[in-house]
């Protein structure tokens, strides 16, 4: 159960990321999963190699935050389907790289992720439990920060339209590089604490599939809310262990649960909530404009 | 010498299969604005459909191949009219999503009927080699790439000449025209899927003996991909002479660095290639600078 929960929270650290990036910023991206990937064997790979988990993982998103700025730079010249194309080509060479570059990766053996052993073993899942939610909280905060401070407003001001942002002053090269690389930093973070959590990394769990499985968490979840990131991550890593009897049908699940949100519910569960408080707001409006007219009278 | 001959032949058959991907999915991209990711496993299921005719029931090619293309012309039906009607509206990330979603379906699908493991499919012709000037060839190959390059001139003689192959190219143009003047933009949608379905049917079916059919084949053909950007997505032309280019390339590259090059290849052209020249190697400019 504590593992789940941990899994939830893992996820919804690269979806809180992406969300930024596409339901801020605007932009499409097919290619959390690499970038996922490049933090968790980054920071399994130092800390293999004698570094402490504490210096590891941190450097585990910056480099994966240095990746999305080589592939967030040259983006901004291309939007939508392009952008879409080009970023899941990215994670499609990213899986290949860890399958083939076997003295880094171990290729398709993987490579073991140990958990901390300082200050003490945090080997019991409930001690792990409290690392992540010790760097899920300011990361969550830090994001709520950025949303609604004025870069958040810049992200929305591009994703409405990019000359006129462009004409109000916003630098466009910046600002849209530096979504890429806020989605970068949080995947790259999200997967140094999934490799450790899952204690095993392979590359089967960074395939095109599981970056499509991150949009659908912030599309389910309901775009450009934080929130609704968190709601997909808990669907997505609940569903698998619900359907774990009819492990067949999961794929299956999956894909027409996603297809009926998309066509009934495009902005998810946050849009869905957000659409019946305001018709009830309204309604009790209308209630107390009632009452003035009855009381006029 | 002979070697990069015998290369460049094998590049240009495999090329020709990606042309034809390419093909249908830039028919599809011009008329209804949708990125058909799932292209590859509609080859997919083209395979299997084949191989459950040929090898299951033992039945002859020709109704095993009609039935098989039958079938997945339903198939694309279905997709096009389920999945992708309801959000014509839609903004433009969601189609590709979606046929994200569809790629999970029919992969898993495929996996819940005809299981996990790869099956062998047997020749439909001769095993024995042709030899042309130094140059082996299989029968099949000799198949593959008559049918791609027929295909090919098919299709422009199609696009050029017949009715709905006018229509279609109208509802590339300009929708509300087109609707003006008489002609059903959505009954155009379904054709345009019927079309793309018979090009990677025939596509799946023939390339079902050379590489096995298998539930995961459909990522062999996301190269389709590659080509249709290396024509800018909107390019007919483009998309031949990239499947063609990229065959060779990859075949090339394969070959003289590693084979694992082969497959990285294609995507460092692709990142590359939007990169410096979004619209494709083909097209002229039609970015807004901003």
């Amino acid at each position: 159960m504590i593992y789940i929960i941990s899994l939830v929270l893992v996820y919804s650290i690269a979806a809180v990321g992406l969300d930024i990036l596409m339901g801020y910023s605007g932009q499409v991206c097919f290619g959390q999963a690499g970038f996922v990937a490049v933090g968790a064997y980054t920071t399994a790979f130092l800390v293999k190699n004698g570094f402490s988990y504490w210096v590891s993982l941190p450097i585990g998103g910056i480099v994966a935050a240095l990746t999305g700025l080589m592939i967030g730079l040259p983006a901004i010249r291309i939007r939508g389907h392009y952008l879409a194309l080009a970023t899941m080509s990215f994670a499609y060479i990213i899986h290949l790289i860890l399958v083939h570059w076997e003295s880094v990766t171990g290729g398709p053996r993987g490579l073991i992720a140990a958990r901390p052993s300082w200050p003490f073993s945090f080997e019991k899942d409930k001690y792990f439990y409290f690392v992540i939610i010790f760097i899920v909280i300011p990361l969550f905060i830090v994001a709520r920060n950025i949303v609604k401070s004025k870069y958040g407003r810049a992200f929305l001001a591009i994703q409405k339209d990019e000359i006129v942002s462009k004409s109000m002053g916003i630098n466009l090269t910046i600002y849209k590089t530096l979504a890429f690389i806020v989605c970068s930093f949080y995947a790259g973070v999200a997967g140094g604490l999934y490799g450790p959590l899952i204690g095993f990394l392979d590359p089967l769990s960074f395939t095109i599939l599981d970056s499509a499985l991150y949009i659908m968490m912030i599309v389910l979840g309901g775009r450009g809310t934080l929130v609704g990131a968190f709601i997909g991550a808990a669907f997505f890593a609940i569903l698998p262990e619900v359907l774990r009897e009819a492990k067949k049908w999961q794929e299956l699940a999956f894909g027409l649960t996603f297809i009926c949100f998309l066509i009934f519910m495009p902005n998810g569960v946050m849009g869905f909530i957000r659409r019946y408080q305001v018709s009830f707001v309204e309604k009790i409006r209308e209630m107390e404009f009632l009452r003035h007219y009855f009381e006029e009278k | 010498m002979l070697r990069l001959a015998q290369l460049i032949v094998d590049g240009t058959v495999l090329g020709g299969t990606y042309a034809i991907c390419a093909l249908g999915m830039v028919v599809i991209f011009k008329a209804t604005d949708v990125i058909n990711i799932a292209q590859g496993e509609l080859v997919m299921m083209a395979a299997f459909f084949g191989f459950t005719f040929r090898v299951y029931f033992g039945w002859s090619f020709t109704p095993s191949f009609l039935l098989a293309i039958g079938f997945i012309i339903f198939l694309s039906l279905a997709i096009e009219r389920l999945a992708l009607r309801p959000l014509i509206k839609a903004p433009i990330w969601t189609n590709i999503i979606t046929t994200m979603a569809v790629l999970i379906i029919l992969q898993a699908a495929a996996r819940l009927i005809w299981g996990p493991e790869p099956y062998a499919f047997p020749p439909y012709l001769s095993r024995m080699p042709l030899n042309i000037a130094g140059i082996r060839l299989t029968h099949q190959d000799v198949a593959i790439l008559g049918t791609s390059i027929i295909y090919m001139i098919l299709l422009f003689l199609f696009f050029k000449y017949a009715r709905i192959g006018k229509g279609m190219r109208a509802v590339q143009m300009d929708k509300e025209a087109a609707s003006l003047m008489g002609i059903s933009v959505r009954k155009m949608y379904s054709y345009v899927w019927m079309l793309n379905a018979i090009l990677v049917g025939t596509i799946g079916i023939l390339l079902a003996p050379r590489l096995g059919v298998y539930s995961t084949m459909g990522l062999l053909f996301i190269k389709g991909f590659v080509v249709a950007v290396m024509g800018g997505f909107t390019s007919l032309a483009g998309s031949i002479v990239g499947g063609f280019l990229l065959g060779v390339v990859e075949t090339l590259a394969g070959f003289y660095i590693s084979s694992t090059m082969k497959d990285i290849v294609s995507f460092i052209i692709l990142i590359l290639i939007l990169i410096v020249k979004p619209t494709g190697l083909f097209a002229e400019s039609v970015t807004k600078r901003v």
